[in-house]
């Protein structure tokens, strides 16, 4: 039986409206083919991840088990690492101090010359010494003033017993 | 509806020309499907980034694990051996009593006489370190006084000269030195499970190697004495 349109001619649908609702049609299908996809592969994707979370978790677990085994050793090695590092500040200063260096070094200018007194500490040095002669002074002084670790030397005093002889004052410092 | 509403006029317009009925169901069906995409990216997009972090994070704590773990491991039982070395280089007491003995040991070796050992006030240096003055009289030959001197920076607990007074008179010297003892406490908690654990490096091991010179005091606990046999047992 033929199919009879009763609806007037000038009410159907004109054949661009026709086109952009079958364009429309594709895009909802293109759409919806995206959507599952999508949805598809973020479940996948959240499934591997959530494997991969349990997995890593797991293996977290045992490795700690293993590390709580080892806890003396961790102890021992923290408290080596903490002590190490202490220690080293004081080794460093220990090897800018020079206190028993000079004191040796100073002693050893010159032994025609005799120590009174001597005092040594980081910064300045204080020298006292007694010469019977006048002529042994100087090669002591020049000794003295030659040696690079001493630039500075202040004579803070130079006076003469008859009982001692010269008795010369240094103040020595290293800056 | 009134046939002179503008609007009423163009909806009928469309209805007559049959455009609502060929538009509208697949405008809206695409009205929804893009915005159920859009959704759906939204939550699934966020949902997924917060387990990639959850993931590297679980990922980064078993890296930090396994490299402790490892680190627990290699560590040689000689290094660890060290341990009781560092703790009598640096204790975690005030060291005043043991540097008394070593120093009346170095004493005793050199032939010095040592009097008038003074203890100052407790202090904090940088580095976390606790410091104790120490001062003290030596008496004895210029060269074995030196000697002496020299001992003392080698000794442990570890301390460092502060000054040194000598007064000379012939061939006999008497030195007034002072002394900084050193001490910090033990750390009071170890590395949590999730931190990094740090191996010692070629530092701390040269720091430890430069200690073996140092003097290690030889202080003897004296053990109880163990009950003889009474051969006796009527006698007194």
């Amino acid at each position: 039986m033929a199919d009879i349109n009763l609806l007037p001619v000038e009410l159907a649908p004109k054949g661009s409206l026709l086109k952009s609702a079958g364009i429309i049609k594709k895009l909802v299908t293109v759409v919806f083919i995206l959507m599952v996809l999508f949805i598809a592969s973020g479940v996948a994707f959240a499934f591997y991840l959530n494997t991969q979370i349990a997995g890593s978790e797991k293996r977290a677990a045992a490795i700690k088990g293993s590390i709580v085994k080892l806890e003396q050793t961790e102890q021992k090695l923290f408290l080596l690492k903490d002590r190490t590092g202490k220690i080293g500040l004081i080794l460093k200063r220990q090897a800018q101090n020079r206190e028993t260096a000079n004191l040796e070094t100073l002693l050893g200018i010159s032994s025609e010359i005799v120590y009174s007194n001597l005092k040594v500490s980081p910064t300045v040095s204080n020298v006292v010494v007694v010469s019977r002669t006048s002529s042994a002074l100087s090669p002591f002084l020049e000794n003295l003033l030659t040696r690079q670790e001493y630039p500075v030397v202040k004579l803070l005093s130079f006076s003469f017993d008859t009982t001692k002889g010269y008795v010369l004052n240094l103040e020595i410092s290293e800056k | 509806m009134k046939p002179s509403d503008p609007f009423a006029n163009l909806i009928s317009n469309l209805v007559q020309r049959g455009v609502l009925k060929v538009l509208v169901r697949p405008v809206v069906e695409l009205i929804v499907m893009i915005s159920v995409l859009i959704l759906s990216a939204r939550f699934g997009l966020s949902y997924l980034a917060g387990h990639q972090s959850v993931l590297n994070e679980a990922q980064k704590n078993e890296k930090i694990l396994l490299q402790k773990r490892d680190i627990l491991t290699s560590v040689g039982s000689d290094v660890l051996s060290q341990t009781s070395l560092a703790a009598v280089a640096l204790p975690d007491k005030n060291p005043a009593l043991a540097v008394l003995f070593q120093i009346r040991q170095i004493a005793s070796e050199n032939s010095i006489a040592v009097s008038g050992f003074t203890m100052g006030e407790e202090g904090q240096d940088t580095g976390n370190l606790s410091t104790i003055d120490l001062a003290f009289v030596a008496d004895g030959a210029i060269g074995p006084l030196i000697n002496f001197a020299k001992a003392v920076q080698n000794i442990l607990p570890l301390s460092e000269i502060v000054s040194v007074k000598v007064e000379i008179e012939g061939t006999a010297a008497k030195a007034a030195i002072e002394l900084k003892s050193f001490w910090s406490p033990f750390p009071k908690s170890i590395t949590s499970f999730g931190e990094k654990l740090i191996d010692l490096t070629d530092e701390d091991k040269a720091v430890l190697l430069k200690l073996s010179v140092y003097k290690f005091p030889s202080i003897v606990t004296p053990q109880p004495n163990l009950p003889s046999p009474n051969t006796n047992p009527f006698g007194e």
